[in-house]
C-alpha cells in the first residue's frame, strides 16, 4: 500500500508546485505593466469632444452673422464649457485606470489650451480674422488628435 | 522677417531628441508624425503676425498653447515607446513561461 501512495504523493506535490510556479510567472507577466490599458470608453469619450470641437469650429467658420454666431464670445462660451466639462469626464475616467498619470496631465493639458483659448475669444469679444479661426480650430483640434493618437496605442487586456 | 519653417522644426527634433535620449531611436517616426503636423500652424502664426493680426505680444500665448502641445506630444511618445517596451517584455516573458511549463514534469 504504501509504496502506491508514494508517487501519488510525489504527483500531487509536482503539481502543486508547477501550479504555484506557473501562478507567480503568470502575476510577473500581469504586473509588469507600465501604461493604462486601451479603454473604449475613453476613445469615445474623446471621439465625442472632437465632435463638438469640430462642430464649434465649423460653425465659427461658416456663420458670421447671425446672432448666434459663435464668433461672438457670448455665443461661444457655452461650447467651450462643454468642451471643458467632456475633457473632465475622460480625466474621472483615467482615475480608475492604474499607470494614467501621463494620460491624466495630456489632459490638462488641453483642458489649459482651451481655456486659454477660451480667455483669449473673451478679451477679443469677436473673433472674424479666418486666419486667427483656423489657428484656434488647428490647436484644439490637434490637441483632442494627440489624446486619440496615444490612447489608440496603448495595450489591449487580453483577458 | 524671413521664417524658415524647415530649419525650426528641424531643430525642434533635435530639442526633444536631446530629451528622449535612448527611447529616441523608438520614438523618431511619432515625432516626425507630430512635427509635420504643425509645420503648417507655425507658418500661419508667422504669416498672422506678418499681416499684423497679432502683434509678437499677442502672439504669445499661441506660442504657449504651441508649448504645451509639444509638451502633450512628448508626453504621448513617452507612453507608447512605454507600451511599446511592455508589449516585447510580454513576448519575451511568454517565451520564459512555455520554457517552463515544457520543463517541469507532471
Amino acid at each position: 500500500m504504501k509504496s502506491r501512495k508514494r508517487p501519488l504523493a510525489l504527483m500531487k506535490s509536482i503539481s502543486l508546485r508547477k501550479t504555484l510556479m506557473m501562478s507567480l510567472l503568470v502575476t510577473a507577466v500581469a504586473s509588469c505593466s507600465l501604461v493604462p490599458y486601451y479603454d473604449a470608453g475613453v476613445i469615445e469619450q474623446i471621439e465625442e469632444t472632437t465632435a463638438t470641437a469640430d462642430r464649434f469650429y465649423l460653425l465659427m467658420a461658416m456663420d458670421s452673422t447671425s446672432e448666434d454666431s459663435p464668433r461672438k464670445y457670448d455665443a461661444a462660451e457655452p461650447y467651450y464649457y462643454d468642451l471643458i466639462l467632456d475633457l473632465r469626464k475622460v480625466n474621472r475616467m483615467n482615475e480608475y485606470r492604474k499607470k494614467s498619470d501621463a494620460s491624466t496631465k495630456q489632459v490638462d493639458l488641453t483642458i489649459d489650451i482651451i481655456e486659454t483659448q477660451k480667455s483669449l475669444h473673451a478679451s477679443m469679444e469677436r473673433l472674424d480674422d479666418p486666419g486667427l479661426i483656423e489657428l484656434h480650430r488647428s490647436q484644439t483640434m490637434d490637441a483632442l488628435y494627440i489624446l486619440r493618437a496615444t490612447e489608440s496605442r496603448l495595450p489591449k487586456q487580453s483577458n | 522677417m524671413s521664417f524658415e519653417i524647415d530649419e525650426v522644426v528641424g531643430d525642434m527634433a533635435e530639442a526633444i531628441k536631446g530629451s528622449l535620449k535612448q527611447d529616441w531611436p523608438d520614438a523618431k517616426e511619432a515625432v516626425k508624425q507630430f512635427l509635420d503636423r504643425r509645420k503648417e500652424r507655425m507658418k500661419l502664426i508667422a504669416e498672422l503676425v506678418l499681416k499684423g493680426v497679432l502683434t509678437t505680444e499677442t502672439a504669445k500665448p499661441y506660442l504657449d498653447i504651441e508649448k504645451k502641445l509639444l509638451e502633450m506630444e512628448i508626453l504621448g511618445v513617452s507612453i507608447i515607446t512605454k507600451a511599446m517596451a511592455e508589449k516585447a517584455a510580454n513576448k519575451a516573458m511568454k517565451v520564459l513561461v512555455d520554457a517552463v511549463k515544457a520543463a517541469i514534469p507532471v
